[in-house]
């Protein structure tokens, strides 16, 4: 067990509390009685001090983020306000369908991004570099709301190949995918093509040629290998981004994951629901980080080794 | 090392500045008031009368373009300006000062990183009614910390440059210092973050308003124009394109104009 492990996962610690203690006194920041937000005029005193009681807001903001805590590590998120039903179900729910269109995007945008950025770095100063650049700003420039029903447009409505909308099947992921992994894609071509140009007249692979490696071994081996750093940093550094392209692909598609649910809730002053959904995006954005060093410390000998600090 | 104004930079500056205009003498160039609907002539095609058509309300989408222009851009140019001159602020003085001051704004960068940004963003959007102004100050909650991580690390570096240095030794008055030679050397890096701002804040800013999160005034953003016309987007698809080009466009070329002056001013990219 190395120390650099060991201080990352305890400062994992204090930073997941933060989050839960954010979340849990969220509602205290609502400017007026959040009560009447929620409720409206139209209510009784007695309804509005179930409600109050509902979410502890008769408590002391200490005891209820106390209280909070509690009920995270039980599991317990409270209860929603309008669906009539526990937040972690609802969580539990929707995570599934999120995860399964974030993770396919951010595959789907790796498998096309480094080759086509390592292709775009050997050919550096040609057609297929400049097309390949092109691309990826139209890419960074093109709002993911705005690509979405583009796509739709053409594939759904025009060519009818794909569905509109919804989560039906395999057919119907793939347009989100598309929509959401654009940006990403876009970002990791420059990444990787800037980083293979640089590697490319490095010592090691005028090495590594001179010594008879294929081409392929070359580029796939060593300089991957060495960029994989760069690559991931940027990945991590995307995850915010990912985050909020889910939520709008979602929306676009009425893919129904934590997005939707959460700018519902939102929309409906659903608290609960929001606050769940608040800590679900940030802690998986604190697993991100925290996974994000630990691999570095797997990819790179000289943090491993801790001759680099 | 100066070089000749590159094409990407003449380009973009030559289109946004059309936009600008566009959106600066939008009475001009349009015959109807904004807002002004007629229920009778409701998702009307393109025509002379109505260049880009009428939308579910009957209002014509040229006219909302052109004044929903004036609300994304001001929105975006105040935002990133002010987060831009609030980050490099802070950031000098940790970088300058150091000392416990540093200490607090590091910490506080930390916190605010652990989140994502729009989780915060919308925390907040779900907290208060979303006005214009507040709009601004939301978005730059976040926004200000890459001037503000960007300049406190290029002014450590600066600060042991020689020519820092030797102007300290000579007894240069501290505001001739940051006046005369620390802040040229900084401002291209600061520009430059500020047109990288630039274009996330108002990505953000359309972003909060597809998602029905944004500001609710009288004239639509183009956000907003292109959320509503999703929902017609079979029977007049130019409702949602349009919006949606014109966003395209603004951020490509604020990209664009970044790249450039990045490639003219910082030696190191490629």
């Amino acid at each position: 067990m190395n120390f650099y492990i060991l201080k990352r996962i305890l400062y994992f610690i204090p930073m997941s509390f933060l989050v839960v203690s954010l979340s849990a006194a969220m509602i205290h920041f609502i400017p007026g009685d959040p009560v009447d937000q929620i409720a409206g005029d139209f209510i009784s005193e007695v309804e509005k001090n179930e409600i109050r009681k509902k979410l502890g807001l008769d408590k002391s903001l200490f005891h209820q983020i106390l209280h909070y805590c509690e009920g995270v590590v039980h599991g317990d998120f409270g209860q929603s306000l309008i669906m009539g039903r526990s937040v972690i179900d609802l969580l539990s729910e929707r995570a599934l369908p999120s995860l399964e269109l974030a993770v396919s995007a951010v595959f789907f945008s790796v498998v096309i991004s480094i080759p086509l950025g390592i292709l775009s770095a050997l050919q550096s100063g040609k057609l297929f570099d400049f097309l390949c650049l092109g691309s990826s700003l139209i890419g960074t420039s093109m709002p993911n709301f705005w690509l979405g029903p583009l796509l739709v447009l053409f594939f759904s409505v025009h060519l009818g190949w794909l569905p509109v909308s919804g989560r039906t099947g395999l057919s119907s992921i793939v347009l989100p995918v598309i929509t959401l992994s654009s940006s990403l894609s876009a970002v990791l071509i420059r990444v990787t093509r800037v980083n293979f140009l640089e590697q490319l007249h490095a010592d090691y692979v005028r090495t590594a040629r001179s010594k008879g490696l294929s081409e392929f071994k070359v580029l796939f081996k060593h300089t991957l290998k060495n960029s994989s750093i760069s690559i991931l940093t940027i990945l991590s550094s995307q995850f915010g981004t990912l985050i909020t392209g889910t939520i709008i692909t979602e929306k676009v598609f009425s893919w129904p994951g934590l997005g939707i649910l959460m700018t519902e809730a939102i929309e409906r002053r659903d608290y609960p629901v929001v606050q769940g959904c608040l800590l679900v995006f940030s802690f998986t954005f604190l697993l991100n980080s925290l996974l994000t060093d630990l691999l570095y410390f797997w990819l790179d000998p000289r943090i491993r080794t801790g001759k680099f600090s | 090392m100066k070089k000749k104004m590159d094409i990407r930079l003449k380009l973009s500056i030559f289109i946004l500045s059309w936009i600008v205009g566009a959106a600066i003498f939008a009475p001009g160039l349009t015959f109807y008031s904004p807002g002004f609907m007629d229920i009778t002539q409701r998702l009307l095609p393109a025509s002379q009368n109505h260049w880009l058509g009428t939308d579910l309300k009957g209002i014509d989408v040229w006219t909302s373009m052109l004044y929903g222009a004036r609300v994304s851009l001001s929105v975006g140019v105040i935002t990133a300006a002010f987060s831009t001159l609030l980050g490099s602020t802070l950031g000098f003085l940790a970088g300058s000062y150091r000392g416990w001051f540093e200490q607090v704004l590091m910490r506080l960068i930390d916190i605010l990183m652990a989140f994502p940004g729009i989780l915060i963003i919308l925390t907040i959007t779900t907290l208060i009614d979303p006005t214009y102004l507040s709009l601004v100050v939301v978005i730059s909650v976040t926004d200000w910390i890459g001037s503000a991580r960007l300049v406190r690390a290029e002014v450590l570096g600066l600060k042991e440059r020689e020519h820092i240095l030797a102007a300290q030794a000579l007894g240069v008055s501290p505001i001739q210092l940051i006046w005369r030679h620390m802040l040229p050397p900084l401002l291209p890096l600061i520009f430059t973050q500020a047109t990288q701002s630039l274009s996330g804040v108002i990505l953000v800013e359309s972003s909060l308003s597809f998602l029905g999160l944004g500001p609710r005034g009288k004239v639509p953003t183009w956000g907003q124009l292109l959320s509503e016309g999703r929902t017609v987007i079979v029977e007049s698809p130019l409702l949602a394109i349009a919006p949606g080009f014109a966003l395209f466009i603004v951020i490509f070329c604020v990209n664009l104009i970044g790249d450039s002056l990045r490639d003219q001013w910082d030696p190191k990219s490629l």
